[in-house]
C-alpha cells in the first residue's frame, strides 16, 4: 500500500474541512480528486504532505506516519501552489537548488530538464527573469517541473491544469500518463477540469464538504455518474 | 438579493446611470479615504500586528515628546552660537541643513504613497483625481508633521514677542508647506530611482552641493536663508508666491511621473534586471548547508527591504562605532556606566548586525516558500545551521576589521575577542529563539525600510531581550567585579555557547517542530 488514510479529520474553527474515515491508494494508481470549491481537495493534499496538522487520524506513506517520519520526502514530488516556489530565484537556480537537495548532479539535472523541453516551450529557461516575474501559467509549469524532475514514486499535483494554455494542458496530461505507466508512479491530482481528470485517472474520488461521496474505478458509468452529480449541483 | 447591497448603495433615480467621468470631487475623495481606512483595518495582519503598532505608537510618541521638550529650550541653545541676536534668525540661517536632514531621513525611511489604484482605473474616475488623492495624503503624513512638535513651541517663543502671534502661525504654516515640498522632492527622487538606479546620484549631488557651497566655496548660504526668513517674517508676498509656484511645479512633476509609473506598476516588474550575483561557488563544498547559505545571500540581495535594512544598518553601525573610537572625549571614554553601556551596546550591535537584523526574521523570511521547503528532502535544521554560520562569518569579518583600531590602541584586543564570542554565543542564542515563535507572513518584495509588515510582538520582544539583557548582565558584573572580569565572563560564556551551538540549535529546531503547524498556518496567511 502506497498511501493509507485513516479517520482523518481537519477542522477550521467550527467548520469540518475534511472527514475521511478510510482511503487506501495502491502503488501505481492514478487518482483523480474531483469536487467543487471547498470540497477539501487541497486540505487533503496538505495533510498528506504534512503541511497541516490533523485534528484526528493519520496518513501513512509506505507504512510510516507522515507527521512522525520525514522519509516520504525522499520519494514524493509535489506542487500545490506558488508557496512552493522560491520567487527570488531564476528558474535555473530553483531547479538546481531542488535538484541538489535530491542529490542530482548538473548532468542529470540537465538531462532530466531536457525531457520537459516541449512543456517549457522556450519560455522558462534562459529568460533572465526571477520566478516572481513570470506569468501565472509559467510559474505553474516551473512548480510542476520541479515536482516531476526528481522522478518521484508519489506525485501530488493540485490543479495542474490551471493557468495553462490548451497545448500545455495536453502536454502535462501526457507527461503524467507517461510517468505513471513507465515508472509506475503513484499520482494524485485534483482538478476542476473534469474532462482531463477522467481522461487519465484510473480511479476517481469525489469529495463534497470534506467527505468522500464517491470512490469509483474509472469507467464510462463512473464518468456518467460524476457528470450527473455536477449537473445536479449546478441546477440546484 | 438586493438586501445584501441595500446598506452600500444609496437610493438613486431609477434608470439613471453615470455618463461622465467627473463624479463629485469631494465624494470621490471621501470614498477613497474610506477605502484606504478599510484596507488598513480589514488587513488580516491588523490584529496580529497590534503589538507592533502599539510599540511604534509609543516610539513615535516618545520622539514627539522629545521634540516638544526641545522646542521649548531650542531658542536658548541657538542663541549660544552667537551668530545673530535673535534665535529665529539663527534658525533661519541653518534652515538649509534642517531641510537637508529632512530630505535624507525621508529618502531612507519614507515610502512613496502607494500606487495601488489599479481597481479604480477602469471606473469613470479621472486619473488625475486619483493622483491628486495620493498627493493630498502628504498633508496628513506623519513625515510632514514630526518637525512641528519642535517648530510650534519654538516659533511661538521666538517669533511672537517680536513679530506677533499671526506671523508666528504664518511662519509655522510656511515651514509645514516646505516639509511637504521636501516630501514631494523625495517622491520624485524615489520614482526616478525606481526607473533607473543611476538616479541615486541625484540626492548625493544635492546634499554634496549644499554642503560644498558654504564649506568649500565660501558661499554664505546661511545669510541667504536668514534673509529669506526675514522676508517671510516681514510678510513679504514674494516669499509666499515663490512657495506656491515651487509647490505647484513639484505637484505637476509628481503627477506626470505617476502617470508613467502607473503603467509600469500595472505591467509588473517584467523588465526587472536580474542580479549579477549567482552564487559563492566555494560554498558548494558544504552540501545542503552551503546551498542554504547561498540561498540566504541571494534572498538578502534580491529583496529590496532586506537589502536596504542590512546594508544601511551595517554601514551605520560600523561607521558610528569606528568614528566614535577616533573622536576625542567620546562617549566610550566616560568614566561612568553610561560610557560602558554605550561601548558594549554599539560593539555588539556592530559585530552582530547581520545576525540581529536577519535573526529576527528567521523562518518568517522564508514564509513565502516555506511549504516548498517543508516537502523537500532538505532538513530545516541545515537551514538553521547555515544561518548561524553566515551570521557568525559576518561577525568574524567585522572583528577582523576592528583589529585595526585595536592594534592602534583604541580598543582592547581582549575586549574585542570577548565581544565577538559573546555576540556569536549568547546573543545569537537569544535571537535564534525567533525560529520557534515567528509565525507571520513576510513579503520579501515589499519595499521600504520602515515597512513593519511581517513584524510581530514576539519578534520585537525577543529582539529587545537580545539587545539589552546580555548587556545589562555584563554591566552588573562590571560594577561588582570590574572590567577584566567582564571580559573573561563574556569570553567564557561566549565560548560555551559557541562550542555547544549544535546542541542549542538542535533544541531550538525541536521546539520549532512542536509548533510547526501553527507557525506554517501563520506563514500562509
Amino acid at each position: 500500500m502506497e498511501l493509507q488514510i485513516n479517520n482523518l479529520v481537519k477542522r477550521f474553527g467550527d467548520k469540518v474541512a475534511l472527514d475521511i474515515s478510510g482511503l487506501q491508494i495502491e502503488k501505481g494508481t492514478l487518482l483523480g480528486l474531483v469536487g467543487n470549491n471547498g470540497a477539501g481537495k487541497t486540505t487533503l493534499f496538505r495533510l498528506i504532505l504534512d503541511l497541516l496538522k490533523a485534528d484526528s487520524g493519520y496518513v501513512l506513506s509506505k507504512g510510516a506516519d507522515v507527521s512522525q517520519s520525514e522519509d516520504w520526502k525522499v520519494y514524493t514530488g509535489s506542487f500545490i501552489d506558488n508557496r512552493f516556489l522560491i520567487e527570488f530565484l531564476t528558474p535555473e537556480e530553483y531547479f538546481a537548488f531542488v535538484g541538489e537537495t535530491y542529490g542530482l548532479g548538473k548532468d542529470d539535472l540537465s538531462a532530466r530538464l531536457s525531457t520537459f523541453a516541449r512543456f517549457m516551450n522556450g519560455e522558462i529557461l534562459g529568460q533572465k527573469k526571477y520566478i516572481r516575474n513570470f506569468s501565472a501559467g509559467n510559474k505553474q509549469k516551473i512548480g510542476i517541473i520541479a515536482a516531476m524532475m526528481i522522478q518521484p514514486e508519489v506525485l501530488i499535483l493540485d490543479e495542474p491544469f490551471n493557468f495553462l494554455d490548451p497545448s500545455s494542458q495536453i502536454e502535462i496530461r501526457n507527461m503524467i500518463l507517461k510517468m505513471n505507466r513507465e515508472q509506475g508512479t503513484t499520482v494524485l491530482i485534483s482538478s476542476h477540469n473534469l474532462n482531463y481528470t477522467t481522461d487519465i485517472s484510473t480511479r476517481l474520488v469525489l469529495l463534497e464538504k470534506g467527505i468522500i461521496l464517491k470512490d469509483l474505478t474509472n469507467s464510462p458509468e463512473a464518468i456518467e455518474a460524476l457528470d450527473e452529480y455536477f449537473i445536479q449541483k449546478a441546477e440546484s | 438579493m438586493i438586501q445584501y447591497f441595500e446598506k452600500y448603495i444609496r437610493q438613486g433615480e431609477p434608470g439613471k446611470i453615470v455618463k461622465n467621468i467627473n463624479p463629485q470631487k469631494s465624494m470621490l475623495q471621501q470614498q477613497l479615504r474610506q477605502h484606504q481606512w478599510k484596507s488598513f483595518r480589514r488587513n488580516p495582519l491588523f490584529e496580529r500586528n497590534l503589538a507592533v503598532r502599539i510599540f511604534m505608537f509609543i516610539m513615535f510618541g516618545f520622539l514627539a515628546l522629545e521634540f516638544l521638550a526641545l522646542g521649548f529650550v531650542f531658542d536658548k541653545f541657538l542663541l549660544k552660537t552667537g551668530t545673530y541676536t535673535l534665535a529665529i534668525d539663527v534658525f533661519n540661517s541653518i534652515l538649509l541643513y534642517v531641510f537637508l536632514a529632512d530630505l535624507v531621513i525621508k529618502l531612507f525611511l519614507k515610502q512613496n504613497q502607494s500606487m495601488q489604484i489599479a481597481p479604480y482605473l477602469t471606473l469613470p474616475v479621472k486619473r488625475s483625481r486619483l493622483f491628486d488623492f495620493l498627493l493630498l495624503k502628504e498633508f496628513g503624513s506623519f513625515w510632514n508633521w514630526y518637525w512641528l512638535f519642535l517648530i510650534v513651541p519654538f516659533a511661538l517663543k521666538s517669533v511672537t514677542p517680536y513679530y506677533g502671534l499671526e506671523t508666528a502661525f504664518l511662519y509655522i504654516l510656511f515651514f509645514y508647506l516646505l516639509c511637504i515640498a521636501v516630501s514631494l522632492i523625495v517622491n520624485l527622487i524615489h520614482s526616478l530611482i525606481s526607473k533607473n538606479g543611476w538616479f541615486y546620484i541625484a540626492p548625493v549631488l544635492l546634499v554634496a552641493l549644499s554642503l560644498a557651497l558654504p564649506f568649500l566655496f565660501n558661499v554664505p548660504t546661511g545669510d541667504y536663508t536668514q534673509r529669506a526668513g526675514d522676508g517671510l517674517l516681514n510678510n513679504h508676498p514674494l516669499m509666499w508666491m515663490g512657495l506656491i509656484v515651487f509647490l505647484a511645479s513639484l505637484w505637476i512633476c509628481n503627477r506626470t511621473l505617476m502617470r508613467t509609473a502607473v503603467y509600469s506598476e500595472l505591467q509588473g516588474e517584467k523588465t526587472e534586471k536580474i542580479s549579477s550575483f549567482s552564487s559563492l561557488s566555494f560554498l558548494d563544498r558544504f552540501g545542503a548547508i552551503g546551498d542554504f547559505m547561498n540561498l540566504e545571500i541571494k534572498m538578502i540581495l534580491r529583496s529590496k527591504r532586506l537589502k536596504q535594512q542590512t546594508i544601511l544598518v551595517a554601514l551605520l553601525c560600523f561607521w558610528f562605532f569606528v568614528m566614535q573610537l577616533y573622536i576625542p572625549n567620546n562617549i566610550y571614554q566616560r568614566a561612568d556606566e553610561s560610557g560602558t553601556f554605550a561601548m558594549y551596546l554599539y560593539c555588539i550591535l556592530t559585530l552582530g548586525t547581520l545576525g540581529l537584523i536577519m535573526g529576527q526574521y528567521i523562518f518568517t523570511s522564508e514564509s513565502s516558500f516555506f511549504d516548498g521547503l517543508m516537502v523537500r528532502r532538505s532538513s530545516l535544521f541545515d537551514l538553521l545551521q547555515s544561518k548561524y554560520i553566515l551570521y557568525s562569518s559576518y561577525s568574524l569579518l567585522i572583528t577582523l576589521l576592528l583589529l585595526i583600531p585595536a592594534i592602534q590602541g583604541k580598543l582592547s584586543i581582549l575586549f574585542l575577542l570577548s565581544a565577538f564570542f559573546y555576540t556569536i554565543g549568547p546573543v545569537f542564542f537569544l535571537i535564534f529563539q525567533n525560529a520557534v515563535y515567528n509565525k507571520t507572513h513576510f513579503d520579501l518584495f515589499d519595499k521600504g525600510m520602515m515597512n513593519w509588515k511581517g513584524q510581530s510582538g514576539n519578534m520585537i520582544a525577543i529582539t529587545m531581550i537580545t539587545m539589552f539583557i546580555p548587556i545589562l548582565l555584563i554591566l552588573i558584573i562590571k560594577v561588582i567585579w570590574g572590567q577584566t572580569t567582564v571580559c573573561l565572563f563574556m569570553l567564557i560564556t561566549g565560548l560555551l555557547f559557541t562550542l555547544t551551538v549544535k546542541y542549542w540549535l538542535a533544541s531550538t529546531y525541536k521546539r520549532f517542530l512542536k509548533r510547526k503547524y501553527k507557525n506554517m498556518e501563520g506563514f500562509r496567511n
